[in-house]
C-alpha cells in the first residue's frame, strides 16, 4: 500500500532543530520505511505546505530547494477526479475550513494510500472515507 | 492527449528517438529527452533523505503548532 504523509510528518522527519525528539524519531522511521519500500507519494499541496513551513522555521534557502526537489521525485499528479471528490466532501460535510485536509483525504483515497499525520484534526474525517488514516501520537 | 515517460539506457537513446520521430505527427506530438545526472541517480532515495536531514540547519525550532498550521498559507495570500 502506498503511503501519503501529511506535511507535518515529512517536516518532522527531515528537520534537525526540533522541539520533540520522539516525534522526530517516529516520523523519520516511517519516512525511511516508505522510501525503502518505495511506497511514498507526495502531492503538489504537500510541496507548497512544506515550502511554507520550511520558510517559517528559517531553513536555509538551498536546503529548502534541495528538499523540494527530492520530494518532487515522489510527486503524483492531482486530477479532475480528486478535485471532484474534494468538492463532493466539502459540499456534503460543509468542512470548508478544513479544505486542505479534505484535499489530502481525496488525494490519498484516489491513490489508495494510507494517510499518516500528527494532526488530530483528521479525527473528524475518519468516517468520511474508507482509507486508513493513521494519526500519530503527539 | 496523454504523456508517456520511458527510461532508456544511454546507448539506445538515438535508436528510440529515431523510432519515435518516425511515427506520424498525429501519433507523437513532441519528444523531450531528459538526461538524468548519473551521480544523483546512483544514490538511493534513503541515502539522499539522510543526506538532506543531516544538512538541515533551521534557525527557528520546529514546533508541532508550526508544522500543523499550514492554513496560514491562505491568510498570507500564498494560496
Amino acid at each position: 500500500m502506498m503511503v501519503y504523509f501529511d506535511t507535518n510528518v515529512l517536516i518532522y522527519a527531515i528537520t534537525k532543530n526540533i522541539d520533540n525528539l520522539e516525534q522526530s524519531e517516529i516520523s523519520t522511521a516511517l519516512v525511511e520505511k516508505a522510501l525503502d519500500d518505495n511506497t511514498l507519494i507526495v502531492s503538489e499541496i504537500t510541496l507548497c505546505e512544506f515550502a511554507f513551513v520550511s520558510a517559517k522555521m528559517n531553513e536555509d534557502k538551498k536546503d529548502i530547494d534541495d528538499n523540494l526537489e527530492f520530494l518532487s521525485t515522489f510527486l503524483k499528479p492531482s486530477n479532475f477526479s480528486i478535485n471532484q471528490r474534494m468538492i463532493e466532501i466539502l459540499k456534503d460535510k460543509s468542512l470548508y475550513v478544513s479544505s486542505f485536509d479534505i484535499f489530502h483525504l481525496a488525494f490519498a483515497e484516489y491513490y489508495n494510500a494510507k494517510l499518516v499525520t500528527f494532526d488530530k484534526g483528521f479525527k473528524k474525517l475518519k468516517n468520511i472515507s474508507k482509507i486508513e488514516i493513521d494519526i500519530l501520537k503527539t | 492527449m496523454q504523456r508517456v515517460v520511458i527510461d532508456v539506457e544511454d546507448k539506445y537513446i538515438n535508436l528510440v528517438t529515431e523510432l519515435l520521430s518516425n511515427l506520424k505527427q498525429n501519433i507523437i506530438k513532441n519528444i523531450v529527452i531528459e538526461k538524468k545526472d548519473q551521480t544523483k541517480s546512483q544514490i538511493s532515495n534513503l541515502e539522499r533523505f539522510r543526506q538532506l536531514k543531516a544538512k538541515s540547519n533551521n534557525k527557528t525550532t520546529l514546533t508541532m503548532d508550526m508544522a500543523i498550521n499550514t492554513d496560514e498559507m491562505v491568510n498570507d495570500g500564498l494560496l
